[in-house]
């Protein structure tokens, strides 16, 4: 049944060095379906300024980025009005952290998960140096999610102001359990969730959740590069500052100072790129189409064969072993990942090496580098049969 | 034409047989941020010659072999040489990249244009190797 989406996707009908493309690496970017593509391009083509002007092509294009935006504050159980458009997650992170620290002060704590990406870790680590606030790391357990006891403890020992964790890990693939961790935290301590690796592979809902802001980017759902999300409650969002101003953001301003748009227009200066998220709205209502259920589904079986056969060759040490989504991360004895990744994408396999982005986790776990699979709903089964053959005959030859 | 040529591994595996230098005047690191391939020069220069030279790496195959071919040739040379055979082969990287004629050391990579995101784990070695010799001792 998958099989009709994936034509759907011009990207998965090319070939890599003379290969059926076997696209393993969904974890960093997505494949875009025709729909997406078309979308952009009609959008493209006659184009206005938004919110600027008062020419009917400006009307016409802010009318279509609020439409892309109703879109999305729906894909996530949220309002137009607290959904803030960004250009991907480093963005909408970076933007929320310089908010968030200059209502912090020393003796003020952030707890971050063991396994942060970078995107999330360093906006942190830059303005604690500023500020003077202090960054915690919360341990995980062996299942690769938060150690709930550990984090206990912690809101204990110390003034904790915000805790912030990936909803699923780039490198673990695990699936945290937000609502419980949020349910143990004090309502006046602010939850941050990174959703980047979530938002392809389940439904969220951000009331549901119970957390205080939801942050990810368009590319890995399925939708243009450039584009992100940055959803923050009100009652949070009414008392930050926005680190960037500019033209498009300010209720009024003189030679002497300027007064930033009250809502989240004050965190939105310059020009949108409406292209993108028309695009990434036309990506988010193809998923709808599709249905969650499918996903899952196609996504678990996946799984399951990955699991299976990746745990049949014995040369490899898997960094995880449980994740909920199709995502497996490895090293091989006696075969560095870029080689692996090299000797993978002759063969038109496409996975990721290096450290993800985790290099603190990386360096915890004592790994320089490792190599990660990453699957979409969109993969087949085959397809798993063929990476784990060449996978096994790549050890088999170079180890 | 193939990119893990026999050479290449084999170079690749017995890079770590060197010996370190007993006294030295010129080390450098570099690291790349996106693999976190590690290399280290140590080398014992005296009179703006070479007197001992010693690299380790930790990375790649790519990585490995490619300091390889210059440890031979680096005992008795003088800074100036050093230099430019870095340059030159650094030169002959990106030029096998570009499609030029393959001549010099970087031959060895001919096969790079099938995998060109590898050219860092390539160069890593000589541009640390360059910055290496060209520090005050």
């Amino acid at each position: 049944m998958i099989d009709q989406y994936r034509l759907a996707i011009p990207a998965l009908q090319q070939t890599m060095n003379g290969k059926s493309l076997v696209y393993c690496d969904w974890a960093a970017t997505a494949q875009v379906p025709q729909c997406v593509l078309d979308s952009v391009n009609e959008m493209m083509v006659l184009r206005g300024s938004v919110r600027r002007g008062v020419h009917n092509l400006g009307a016409q294009s802010t009318a279509q980025l609020e439409q892309a935006r109703s879109i999305l504050a729906r894909f996530i159980g949220a309002q137009s009005s607290d959904l803030i458009l960004t250009t991907g997650t480093t963005h909408g992170l970076n933007i929320l952290v310089q908010s968030i620290a200059e209502t912090l002060s020393e003796g003020d704590v952030v707890l971050l998960s063991a396994v942060e990406h970078h995107a999330h870790l360093l906006p942190w680590q830059r303005m604690s140096k500023q500020y003077g606030f202090s960054i915690g790391i919360v341990p995980l357990d062996e299942h690769g999610r938060i150690d709930l006891s550990a984090l206990d403890r912690l809101l204990v020992e110390h003034p904790v102001r915000v805790v912030g964790f990936p909803m699923v890990s780039n490198v673990l693939g695990t699936l945290q359990p937000v609502r419980e961790i949020v349910d143990r935290i004090g309502a006046d301590v602010r939850v941050i969730v990174d959703a980047a690796q979530a938002v392809a592979h389940l439904p969220i809902k951000v009331s549901e959740l119970g957390v205080d802001a939801l942050v990810f980017g368009g590319h890995k759902l399925y939708g243009p590069s450039g584009t992100g999300v940055l959803w923050i409650t009100e009652d949070w969002r009414r008392n930050l500052k926005p680190p960037i101003v500019g033209g498009g953001a300010i209720h009024s301003v003189s030679y002497a100072e300027f007064e930033v748009a009250g809502g989240i227009r004050g965190f939105e200066p310059g020009t949108p790129n409406v292209a993108g998220f028309v695009g990434l709205a036309t990506a988010v209502e193809w998923i709808e189409w599709i249905g969650w259920e499918l996903v899952q589904r196609q996504e678990r079986l996946l799984c399951d064969h990955l699991q299976t056969g990746l745990s049949n060759i014995p040369q490899i040490r898997l960094m995880n072993t449980h994740p909920d989504i199709p995502l497996f991360t490895f090293e091989v004895d006696g075969l560095h990942a870029h080689d692996l990744g090299t000797l993978f994408d002759l063969e038109g396999v496409v996975v990721r090496t290096g450290h993800h982005c985790t290099q603190p986790f990386h360096e915890a776990k004592g790994v320089d580098s490792s190599t990660r699979i990453s699957m979409s709903c969109f993969n087949t089964i085959d397809e798993c049969a063929y990476v784990v053959d060449q996978l096994r005959r790549i050890v088999g030859e170079f180890t | 034409m193939t990119l893990y040529s026999k050479e290449i591994l084999g170079r690749a595996k017995n890079l770590s047989s060197t010996k370190k230098p007993s006294f030295i005047t010129h080390c450098y690191r570099v690291s790349n941020p996106i693999c976190g391939d590690r290399v280290e020069w140590q080398i014992h220069i005296a009179n703006q010659e070479i007197v001992e030279a010693w690299v380790e790496t930790k990375g790649c195959a790519l990585c490995k072999a490619s300091p390889s071919l210059s440890l031979g040739g680096l005992i008795g040379y003088s800074v100036d040489q050093v230099y430019t055979r870095a340059e030159n082969f650094l030169n002959d990287v990106d030029g096998i990249l570009g499609g030029a004629p393959r001549t010099g050391e970087a031959s060895l990579f001919e096969a790079l244009p099938t995998a060109p995101a590898r050219r860092e784990c390539v160069v890593l070695p000589w541009q640390c190797l360059k910055k290496a010799v060209n520090q005050e001792g």
